[in-house]
């Protein structure tokens, strides 16, 4: 029996006996591996040391080296040998080491091996060896396997990259530079630098790939290698790119010029590169421009800091950085760029050329000019992120630099100055000291109170003063320690500090602030007390406070007054009120407006109560204004009645307090009674309010106010006009302004124009200087509101606005030029633009020039044009520009260039405007000829020569338009010669251009043109006879009849109708027969149109026989319809019954028979004409037409009289039957 | 005519300067403290102002530095008179906008002479 035991007995020999087999299996194999790697390596060895001996004659026996090789019959010995010996081969050595792989197969092994070796290991050491080898057949699968997107292994691509590099065979560059044709993020940039490591040997390459027109992508890489490689050979070849059709091509090719620094690119780079419509592009020249380094660039690099492209001032200012000019001035505006980045560049730029030194030396200066410049512009510097430099000055030697600096700090307002500013508070200079607490102060550090409380205790009263004064601005305060030393600095006889102190404590509910408040309501000095009363309205236990506010109500001082009208109003109670009604009638301005203030907070009713028909005038007022001041809906209600007041200050009152209530449905009705009051003052307040509430839909009545018969209400409605805005305003405002008595009329027009944004009119008017200085009082006297508008249309700062001064055509053309030349935003310099064509223009030719060519805005560049075309100066500088503008690619640019030229003719730029004629676009072409026309007209002899020299097509043609417009015989042979042109636009072109010409000649060739096989041709014929009116004229063009084309008959029918030759009719109406439709119908016009009764007569014949789709059109003219007009004409006019009775008939068939049309006619002595006007009539629904009617049965005529019975009858059975 | 106000609590000094301007021709305005100064100064305009330093209710520099803060008397003259002739009043004296500097004793006629000068009638 076997027994458990016996069982694990034998599980146990049988797994013992498997484990050793395992064992003597594994060291078995691990003998046999060691076996066999000795032998090899001993193979190897003698391999090797074949090699050597070979080697040592330099391979002179290949042939029988390989022999030797291949007896060994062992290829992984061989390769081992020779892949050791390729690695500490020298480049020399390689060339017969390539040999003798290719020979063994090994190059082929290694290549196979590359593109499917299952170990990447093994792809790696292939493609290494294979770049050793410097194997160009290689070349495709080492770029494959770069690009390869299976290729998880890095470390196989990099061998790959590595190979190429060290292939360095020439022969290896075109396949390179074939592989950079497409778009590969990993493999390209590593080619690149392959193809850099090839030098100038590369160059030839290189230089041809940046003409490989079909691979946008090599051409970027080719120009950025040259770059690299940076040999001067080449900049010719790049500069023919920087005009390439490619951005990224021009972009490359900028950076490369760059890298080359050879300033024979500095012309293509400023004249092309940096006013490339691609702000990249731009930002790459400005680059390159730094690199290179030229300071003759230095203008071209500043205009760049205009840019609207962020990143291309950004590089303008390194560039500029890289010149190092002596003017720094556009590197200090750049610290106004709106972009944080820009500014920060151009505060680096600023510290290293040294001008943060420069400007923190003159700071010592004591010329406030030099000291203010280099104030601001250490706030800039600082405000663009030199802080920490900034701050290094606050240890210079000079206590002037110290304390300036400091004050700097503190508008820079970084709170990383906070503890520099802390340990100024110690310096031996007050001065210093006492920057150092303003900047604190102004920094507004947490904190910032218990920094600066040891200086109270400074020995000099103006820091103490300080002091106080920060802490005032810096907020109440409660902290005990803060307050006790605030409390005990009130006892000082500066009163600022005492004013301080009040402000900082004031609302601390503890008694030792009570007993200063007390001390400080009757402190002589009433800032102290207005601060007093100020605290007492803010403390939260103001109700016991009472009787001193109300004692303040009596205070000599009227600040002290109105402080404790306010407090009074925040207590709200009812003892409060009654002290403030108790001075509601005062006369104090002020007092009166805090009294009103203060009753505006309590409720409509209050002020409501007021009014009564026994309150005195003053008190009637004062409600009427604390009515306005409620802002609630219910006061319009008490306002409403008081419109009627008797008393004219109180309706002109109740018209500001309206306007503070606005909207409201019934703010605007009571305003526009107002317009109408029998006071002038009342009614100048009304239009002040409609204009101060924007009420458009009353534009029409304040533009009656423009004739108010009181100057000071047309004043005031041309502001209240120029703020509602419109053209009608505005274009009644320009003519007062244009043409006027009363200067002061005028300037408020002006005024009132600028508001309403007719800026170039308003510019224009300031030219005046009288109108000017008339001007600048009236805008003077505006409101705040009003003067903002104004200057901000005007685009002035705000001195100027406010009407101190700026508004001399001077000031304001450097204005615009600064706007124009700087300033970010499009629309303003599009304003600029505007504004300087209507200044002098001629003082800014050049800035408007050098607009078109550099600003990147269309509508600026466009603008620009225009307001160069205007002044129609026809000097070569103006008329070149305007020349060169016609090849901008903005579409309208080049057109409105074409006009401008017409205004400033000057032949030289012929050729310009003969190649907009190649652009095919109707209105280049319309305009290009106009200005061709206006420049030869005098010497068209001369501008026939100049057409012979072309070939082009479209040239031609359009040069037959302007010899047509010209008009002059002498180019009838060339004319006549393009007749016998290929082309049948040309032949068109000339057919139209000989019309013009109006010769007998010409008339002959024109007819001849009538048979030309091409339509066009034909239509031009046609449209060209109507200039050679007369019979044989229809003659020549009868046979067109029959002509093929639809459009040639409908244009015959059209001619005809227009002839007025009587041998035209019978043709006209054999063309209403034609088959086609349009001819149908062109044809019956063209009868109507004719003017003549037969023509009418057959008109009404062939109307019948029309289908009914040609009736419906002929039904469709409108009546201002030229046929339609003639018809009224004829059956008014005509001195032929026959011919009247034609055409009313011909109106009732189009629909046309009114009572309107038809009146005269029912009057007419015929009595034919007015029973067809009757009959005609008979057909309308109309009440007017059937009393019309019922007054011709008196007419004499008995068949009248039966035509008006015959409609009647007619109208009842209609009736009945329905 | 042209006008000046003369702040100064030395009534002595003001009796003497006052004299000195009127004898040529100028309206003269008197003040004893800071902030009388500021208010004759805001009342009635005048085309210079003498400002002591050291004077109740408000110093010279504050008065100086709330007036050039007056857009309305930015453009005004003024001179700082002081006892002080330390390089850090003189200083501050720039800082806040005085136009010119005099340390006591003046000589009256002096006075007259630089205002006349900053006031273009020289």
């Amino acid at each position: 029996m076997i027994t458990a035991y016996d069982i694990a007995l034998w599980l146990g020999y049988i797994f013992g006996g498997a484990a050793a087999l395992l064992i003597v299996y594994t060291l078995g194999r691990r003998l046999l591996a060691r076996i066999l790697v000795s032998r090899l390596q001993r193979r190897v060895r003698d391999i090797e040391a074949i090699i050597q001996r070979h080697r040592s004659t330099h391979y002179a026996e290949m042939d029988r080296l390989l022999f030797q090789l291949g007896e060994v019959a062992d290829i992984a010995a061989v390769e081992a040998a020779l892949d050791s010996h390729l690695e500490r081969s020298a480049r020399a050595e390689r060339k017969a080491l390539k040999k003798l792989y290719s020979a063994l197969g090994l190059v082929q092994r290694y290549l196979g091996r590359l593109r499917s070796a299952p170990r990447w290991t093994d792809r790696a050491q292939a493609a290494h060896a294979l770049g050793r080898l410097g194997a160009v057949e290689a070349i495709p699968a080492l770029v494959d396997a770069l690009r390869d997107p299976h290729e998880d292994a890095h470390g196989v691509k990099l061998a790959a990259a590595q190979a190429l590099t060290e292939m360095r065979a020439v022969e290896a560059v075109p396949l390179l530079l074939e592989q950079l044709s497409e778009r590969d993020e990993w493999a390209s940039p590593r080619i690149a630098e392959i193809l850099v490591g090839f030098g100038e040997r590369a160059l030839p390459h290189l230089v041809e790939s940046l003409d490989a027109e079909a691979h946008a992508n090599l051409r970027v890489w080719a120009a950025q290698i040259i770059g690299r490689i940076g040999h001067p050979s080449a900049v010719s070849a790049l500069l023919v790119h920087v005009r390439d059709r490619s951005q990224h091509v021009r972009m490359s090719v900028a950076e490369a010029l760059g890298h080359l620094r050879d300033r024979r690119a500095v012309d293509d780079l400023v004249g092309v590169a940096l006013n490339d419509p691609v702000a990249a592009v731009r930002a790459e020249a400005a680059r390159a421009l730094g690199r290179i380094g030229d300071p003759a660039v230095l203008r071209q690099l500043v205009e760049l800091l205009g840019d609207p492209d962020y990143w291309t001032r950004l590089r303008a200012i390194e560039a500029i950085e890289a010149i190092r000019p002596d003017d720094v001035s556009a590197l200090d505006a750049a610290l106004r760029d709106p972009s944080a980045e820009v500014r920060s560049r151009a505060a680096v730029a600023l510290e290293r050329l040294g001008t943060l030194r420069a400007r923190v030396e003159a700071l010592k200066s004591d010329e406030r000019a030099d000291v203010d410049r280099a104030r601001r512009t250490l706030v800039e510097m600082g405000r663009a992120g030199l802080v920490e430099s900034i701050l290094s000055f606050l240890e210079h030697p000079d206590f002037r630099v110290r304390a300036r600096v400091a004050d700097a700090l503190g508008d820079i307002g970084e709170l990383r100055a906070i503890d520099s500013l802390v340990a100024l508070l110690d310096d031996d200079m007050w001065p210093v000291r006492t920057r150092a607490v303003e900047a604190i102060e102004k920094l507004r550090a947490p904190g910032a109170v218990r920094l600066l409380l040891p200086a109270l205790s400074d020995p000099e009263e103006t820091v103490r003063a300080a002091v106080a004064s920060a802490i005032r601005v810096l907020g109440p305060q409660e902290d005990r320690a803060t307050l006790s030393r605030l409390l005990a600095i009130f006892d000082t006889d500066n009163a600022a500090v005492r004013c301080s102190v009040v402000e900082a404590v004031g609302h601390v509910e503890r008694g030792a602030v009570e007993r200063i408040l007390k001390r400080a309501l009757v402190d002589p000095n009433a800032d102290v007390r207005i601060r007093a009363v100020g605290a007492i309205g803010e403390r939260r236990a103001r109700a016991k406070w009472l009787d001193a506010l109300v004692a303040a109500l009596a205070d000599p001082n009227t600040r002290v007054r109105a402080a404790a009208a306010h407090g009074l109003a925040r207590l709200g109670s009812a003892q409060a009120l009654s002290s403030l009604l108790d001075h509601v009638d005062t006369v104090d301005r002020t007092f009166r407006e805090a009294i009103t203030d203060a009753l505006a907070t309590f409720s409509v009713e209050v002020a409501a109560d007021l009014v009564d028909p026994s309150a005195t005038l003053e008190t009637t007022l004062a409600a009427v204004w604390t009515l306005g001041k409620t802002g609630e809906a219910a006061a319009v209600e008490v306002l409403r009645p008081l419109a009627g007041h008797g008393e004219a200050p109180v309706r002109a009152a109740v018209a500001g307090a309206l306007a503070k209530l606005s909207p409201h449905p019934d703010v605007e009705s009571t305003l526009a009674s107002l317009l109408s009051d029998r006071n002038e003052r009342v009614r100048a307040a009304a239009v002040n309010a409609i204009g101060r509430i924007g009420a458009v839909a009353q534009g029409p009545r304040l533009l009656e106010r423009l004739d108010d018969p009181d100057a000071f209400v047309r004043n005031r409605a041309a502001i209240s006009l120029g703020l509602l805005g419109g053209d009608p305003a505005a274009d009644r405002l320009e003519a007062i302004a244009a043409a006027g008595d009363d200067p002061a009329a005028r300037a408020f027009a002006v005024v009132g124009l600028a508001l309403a944004g007719r800026l170039r009119s308003a510019v224009a008017a300031l030219g005046d200087p009288e109108l000017r200085r008339e001007v600048a009082q009236v805008i003077r006297r505006e409101p705040d509101s009003v003067q903002d508008r104004f200057g901000r249309v005007l685009q002035l700062d705000e001195s100027s606005s406010r009407g101190l001064g700026g508004l001399e055509p001077e000031a304001l053309g450097l204005h615009y030029v600064e706007t124009l030349k700087n300033h970010q935003d499009p629309a303003q310099r599009a304003a600029a633009v505007e504004a300087i064509g209507a200044l002098e223009t001629g003082h800014y030719a050049e800035l408007l020039i050098d607009a078109i060519k550099t600003d990147p805005d269309a509508t600026v560049r466009r603008l620009a044009v225009e307001a160069l075309g205007a002044a129609g100066r026809d000097d070569l500088e103006v008329t070149q520009a305007l020349a060169d503008a016609l090849r901008d690619p903005s579409p309208e640019i080049p057109v409105t260039a074409a006009r401008a030229l017409e205004r400033c003719p000057d032949r030289r730029h012929n050729r310009a405007l003969l190649r907009c004629f190649t652009r095919r676009r109707d209105d280049l072409d319309a305009a290009a000829a106009n200005a061709l026309a206006a420049a030869n007209a005098d010497a068209p002899a001369d501008f026939v020569d100049e057409l012979m020299g072309h070939r082009d097509e479209a040239i031609l043609s359009g040069g037959a338009v302007v010899l047509g417009r010209i008009g002059d015989p002498k180019a009838t042979p060339l004319l006549t010669s393009w007749l016998r042109s290929g082309s049948p636009p040309l032949r068109a072109a000339a057919t139209r251009a000989l019309g013009a010409m109006g010769t007998v000649e010409a008339k002959a060739r024109v007819m001849e043109a009538l048979s030309d096989p091409a339509e066009p041709v034909r239509l031009s014929a046609l449209e060209a006879l109507a200039h050679f009116p007369g019979a044989d004229m229809v003659d020549a063009a009868k046979d067109l009849r029959r002509d093929p084309s639809v459009e040639v008959r409908t244009a015959l029918a059209r001619l005809l109708g227009a002839s007025r030759q009587t041998a035209a009719v019978p043709m006209m109406a054999a063309l209403s027969r034609d088959p086609a439709e349009p001819v149908r119908t062109e044809a019956m016009i063209a009868l109507l149109s004719f003017g003549d009764g037969d023509a009418v007569e057959q008109f009404n014949d062939l109307f019948q026989e029309q289908p009914t789709t040609v009736q419906a059109q002929l039904r469709a003219l409108g009546g201002d319809h030229p046929a339609v007009a003639a018809l009224a004409q004829l059956a008014r006019d005509s001195r032929r019954r026959s011919a009247r009775v034609a055409a009313i008939q011909a109106l009732g068939r189009l629909g046309w028979g009114t009572l309107e049309r038809l009146t005269d006619a029912l009057h007419d002595p015929a009595a034919a004409v007015r029973v067809a006007a009757v009959e005609v009539l008979a057909w309308r629904d109309d009440p007017d037409v059937e009393a019309a009617l019922d007054g011709m049965l008196e007419d004499p005529h008995p068949k009248v009289r039966d035509a008006v019975r015959r409609r009647r009858l007619t109208v009842m059975s209609d009736e009945e039957s329905t | 005519m042209a006008s000046v106000l003369i702040a100064d609590d030395n009534r002595d000094l003001v009796a003497i300067l006052s004299g000195r301007f009127r004898a040529h021709h100028f309206q003269v305005f008197e003040a004893r403290d800071g902030a009388e100064a500021l208010e004759v100064a805001r009342a009635e305009r005048p085309d210079a102002i003498i400002l002591d330093v050291m004077m109740p209710e408000l110093n010279g520099y504050q008065v100086c530095r709330s007036l050039r803060s007056d857009s309305t008397l930015a453009d005004v003259a003024i001179v700082i008179l002081t006892a002080k002739d330390s390089e850090a009043d003189k200083f501050w004296g720039a800082e806040v906008g005085a136009d010119l500097f005099l340390t006591k004793p003046v000589d009256p006629a002096g006075v007259v002479s630089e205002v006349r000068r900053l006031l273009g009638l020289a």
